[in-house]
């Protein structure tokens, strides 16, 4: 073989292996929530990365949903009329990719013939998938992707169950006129939840007098942020709101710090700050605002919920969203009276008033949710809650501003 | 914008160089061996994890932990030779490559079951601190990275033009059977090379994972990117994967500088793309460089 | 010195030796000769360990050669200078030379030997540092050959030294030859498809073709057998 030819080969397998890295592995990933004694179950698929660039959230949340399918089950299982079912989880890891999401959606409904898909890990994938749910009509709830767009599609059967980046635009605002902020650099992801995210918080600043005086957008896949830290350092910015998945969030955290940048970092994703600061030492992270999704640690129920894994330390938001989707299903299906009838059971997730760890969920006809979200704040190292604005002390302000 | 012009200097020189380091080992294996490691990026990983666990779990010194995790990343690299690539010695470039592959699943799956897909963090010594250069302030820690990486690509250098191993390196690469002949242990020399190729992407791994952070899926952009400035720089030269590395590094560092850094990660795929149209042997494909 | 039994060689299904016994004794210049494609590269590859047989044996000195690895056959001291040259194209002459003194250890020796091959192809010190991909094909086939004689083999094998080579050159290499029988006392097994300069050169013949020893005998007689000098000796 030619050097020439050998090299054309080499390049076309690159490109091939760029093109599907990973697709190859999909489907070998079927988890199975395991019930099998012979009594009737109910399964449910569960679409969310757990591999690949964004694995962390998919990874936390499918944890979560498997804790409580044991609970459910352990403690008489989803009663409807007077039989009892248990629950069954399905899962194919979407890698973060849409095609792996649709792939892995219609294998659920196709195949598996789950009574509702739980999914997915990022807003592409998710509006990806919606369709599929929609054609075939079956429930789908998002636990963890949060665009706005989701929702906006217009969809019957998709239902968000995650803490709507709606709400959290108010509170962004909120956050940055309590500390006083005027000038903002704004860094995002440039995929569908950044982008959207990234439109409503211009919109939304716009209107209060806060200036983004820096915009820029990055690759969910990107490492090295030197060089856009360099160009936000030469602007007059006061604090950098970034909306990012934890995986880059951190490397950015990191830079930022290695290249001296004073100015705090807030988040604008909901990330989960109890892994940051568990990742990073506290002179990284102190300053560090997390805006919606960090869950209320103090409650009792949300003690015991973490006492059931290996390092409670570490259960964060997406832990609790994950958790409250696969109860608010039960619920839904005591309500609907069946288990196998699915327009029942989405009228009936609609329909929910139902109390999680993050808060009551009640769905809009859009099926945006009500959660309100909670401030975190981390002080050298811990973090400290917040319910309402008014209530982070001035000291707290002026120590990060 | 000239402090950033300089800063950008820098940021693309530390970006190129760790490339160097992972494209050189890659094309010496590939000019060598004729085998594509598809699991380059994951000797990578490893080399994040070995420093990681050296740095912050037992305390040992950044520095000291880089040389451990070259060594040890090597050794590693030369077994995965011996036990995987050699009773293939004979195979075709698609039965390697496809043995790469699964070599790369298998440790990233491992490195996913033991450790987690947790992130990590490496603490490095000078973090924060910086130096003026031409009046523009400058990470110490890109430095460090930047001057580690060039000493070690000029040892490489040295090692490979004047000892003993590195004129049976290039003997090899040159014409096997006559290397054979004139009583080389080839068999020795493809370990060798593999170690040193590991061994190499291990420390960029290192260096990286204290500028980034450490964890199971980071091998796999810097792997392909390897694999795309090889056969930029022209599959099996050295010199070329060096001025590949470079030229990817800038181009890279200038998109997000001139453009918007979104258009970053996909430099790379143009750069594939314009050298498989224009130049599908490389920049020094078609001279063989050793 | 080197002895061979029923050595067969297959390339995949493809046999190439097909049984062949041979010996070269001490001193001697055995030569073998036969058409392209007769399995006389294979044969030598064999011996030096880069290519494995299928059956039968090679004892050198002795010792049983046919498993053992190509390094150690070099340590054991076989120089081979293969076919088409083989000089190492992007290294210098000097290099080269080093090269061919790889397995040994006296490094001290090396400055004394790289004179004592400068003294022999005056040619290639005038080259010292050009690169061997730049020489001509006759300068090249010298370097090969004091490439070989760095390692101060006990047995050379040449594979067709005067394979695409000016007369006057060939002339020369045969002298070499003959020099290094007589004044060092190496054994030669030399391969040739000009069986006219390797009768004339050698003790010994052996004849190849397709894989077996057809004829073999003093190179005087079979110089004058009359198959030989129809078939490769070209007499009508
Ligand atoms: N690597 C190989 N793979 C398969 N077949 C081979 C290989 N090398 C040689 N052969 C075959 O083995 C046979 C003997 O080849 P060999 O090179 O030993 O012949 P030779 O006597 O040296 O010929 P020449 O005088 O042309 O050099 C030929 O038919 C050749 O095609
Ligand atoms: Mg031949």
């Amino acid at each position: 073989m030619g050097k020439r030819k050998l090299s054309l080969l080499a390049g076309l397998m690159a490109f091939v292996l760029l093109v599907f890295t990973g697709c190859s592995g999909s489907s070998e990933t079927g988890g199975k929530g395991g019930s099998g004694d012979g009594g009737d179950t109910i399964k449910i698929g569960i679409a969310v990365a757990t591999s690949g660039a964004i694995a962390k959230t998919g990874q936390d949340s499918l944890a979560a949903q498997r804790v409580a399918v044991e609970e459910i089950n352990e403690s008489g299982g989803v009663k409807i009329g007077d039989k009892s079912y248990k629950f069954e989880l399905v899962h194919y890891d979407t890698e973060g990719k849409a095609e792996s999401a649709t792939a892995a959606t219609e294998r659920l409904i196709q195949q598996d013939k789950v009574m509702a898909v739980i999914g997915a890990s990022t807003s592409t994938e998710t509006a990806a998938m919606i369709p599929i749910a929609e054609r075939n009509k079956t429930p789908m709830l998002t636990a963890v992707a949060a665009a706005p767009v989701l929702t906006n599609m217009g969809a019957n059967y998709f239902t968000s169950a995650s803490s709507q980046t709606i709400m959290a635009i108010q509170k962004y605002v909120d956050g940055m006129k309590n500390f006083d902020y005027k000038k903002v650099a704004m860094l995002h992801f440039n995929d569908e939840f950044g982008m959207a995210t990234a439109e409503a918080v211009n919109k939304a600043f716009a209107e209060n007098d806060i200036e983004i005086v820096f915009q820029e957008a990055f690759a969910p896949t990107q490492h090295e942020f030197g060089t856009m830290l360099d160009k936000v350092a030469a602007t007059d910015a006061e604090v950098i709101f970034a909306v990012a998945q934890i995986e880059s969030f951190v490397n950015l955290l990191k830079q930022a710090k290695e290249k001296g940048i004073k100015i705090p970092v807030r988040d604008g994703a909901g990330g989960a700050l109890e892994e940051m600061i568990k990742i990073l030492p506290p002179e990284y992270t102190h300053g560090l605002v997390g805006g919606s999704r960090s869950g209320r640690v103090d409650a009792e129920d949300h003690k015991a919920f973490r006492a059931k894994f290996e390092e409670p330390e570490l259960v964060n938001s997406f832990h609790y969203s994950g958790r409250d989707s696969i109860y608010l299903l039960k619920d839904a299906f005591e309500r609907a009276g069946s288990a196998t009838d699915k327009e029942k059971l989405q009228e009936a997730i609609r329909a929910s008033n139902f109390d999680g760890l993050m808060g009551n969920y009640q769905f809009n006809e859009k099926g945006e949710n009500s959660i309100k979200s909670i401030t975190g704040i981390v002080l050298d190292g811990e973090i400290h809650y917040y319910e309402k604005d008014e209530d982070i002390p001035q000291d707290v302000i002026d120590s990060i501003r | 914008m000239s402090e950033q012009i300089i800063q950008a200097l820098i940021n693309g020189l530390v970006s190129g160089s760790i490339y160097a380091l992972m494209a050189v080992g890659f094309t010496l294996v590939f000019g060598i061996m004729h085998v594509i490691n598809l699991a380059h990026g994951e000797l990578y990983m490893l080399g994040g994890f070995s420093t990681f666990f050296m740095v912050s779990i037992y305390q040992i010194n950044f520095f000291v932990a880089l040389i451990a995790t070259l060594i040890i990343i090597g050794v590693f690299g030369f077994f995965i030779e011996k036990i995987i690539f050699k009773p293939l010695r004979n195979a075709s470039l698609l039965n390697t490559l496809l043995a790469s592959i699964g070599l790369s699943l298998f440790i990233s799956n491992l490195v996913l079951k033991l450790a987690g897909s947790d992130m990590r963090n490496i603490e490095f010594p000078f973090s924060g601190q910086s130096i003026s250069i031409l009046g523009t302030s400058v990470s110490v820690h890109r430095i460090v990275v930047l001057l580690l990486t060039a000493f070690l690509v000029c040892l490489l250098g040295w090692v490979i033009k004047y000892t003993k191993v590195g004129k049976a390196l290039r003997a090899t690469a040159q014409d096997t059977d006559a290397a054979a002949l004139m009583g080389v242990n080839i068999n020795l020399i493809y370990g060798i090379i593999f170690a040193i190729s590991a061994g190499l992407a291990a420390v960029a791994g290192g260096l990286i994972g204290s500028l980034y952070v450490v964890d199971p899926s980071m091998g796999m952009m810097p792997g392909m990117k390897a694999f795309i400035i090889v056969i930029l720089g022209g599959m099996g030269s050295v010199v070329g994967a060096l001025l590949g590395a470079l030229i990817f590094g800038y181009a890279e560092t200038f998109t997000t500088l001139f453009l918007e850094s979104s258009y970053q990660e996909l430099v790379g795929f143009i750069i594939l793309i314009l050298v498989l149209l224009f130049k599908p042997s490389g920049l020094f494909g078609g001279v063989n460089t050793k | 010195m080197l002895n061979i039994q029923d050595l067969c060689v297959n390339y995949e299904k493809n046999q190439v030796i097909k049984g062949i016994s041979m010996e070269v004794k001490e001193g001697e210049i055995v030569t073998l000769i036969g058409a392209n494609g007769a399995g006389k590269t294979t044969l030598l590859r064999t011996i030096s360990g880069i290519k494995s047989s299928s059956s039968g044996s090679i004892e050198f000195m002795g010792n049983p050669i046919h498993k053992m690895p190509s390094h150690k056959i070099v340590d054991l001291g076989i120089g081979h200078i293969p076919e088409g040259r083989r000089v190492f194209p992007e290294m210098t002459v000097k290099e080269n030379l080093e090269m061919g003194a790889y397995r040994r250890k006296d490094s001290k020796e090396m400055k004394k030997e790289l004179d004592h091959i400068f003294e022999l192809f005056p040619r290639l010190k005038e080259r010292i540092s050009q690169r061997a991909g730049t020489l001509s094909g006759g300068e090249q086939q010298m370097l090969a050959i004091g490439r070989a004689i760095m390692l101060r083999p006990k047995v050379y094998l040449f594979d067709e030294p005067s394979l695409g080579i000016a007369p006057l050159v060939i002339a020369e290499i045969a002298q070499m030859i003959k020099r290094l029988n007589e004044e060092e006392g190496a054994t030669i097994l030399l391969v040739e498809q000009n069986a006219n300069l390797a009768l004339k050169l050698s003790h010994r013949a052996y004849i190849l073709e397709t894989g077996k020893i057809s004829l073999e005998g003093p190179s005087e007689e079979l110089a004058n057998d009359d198959r030989v000098q129809k078939i490769y000796l070209g007499y009508e």
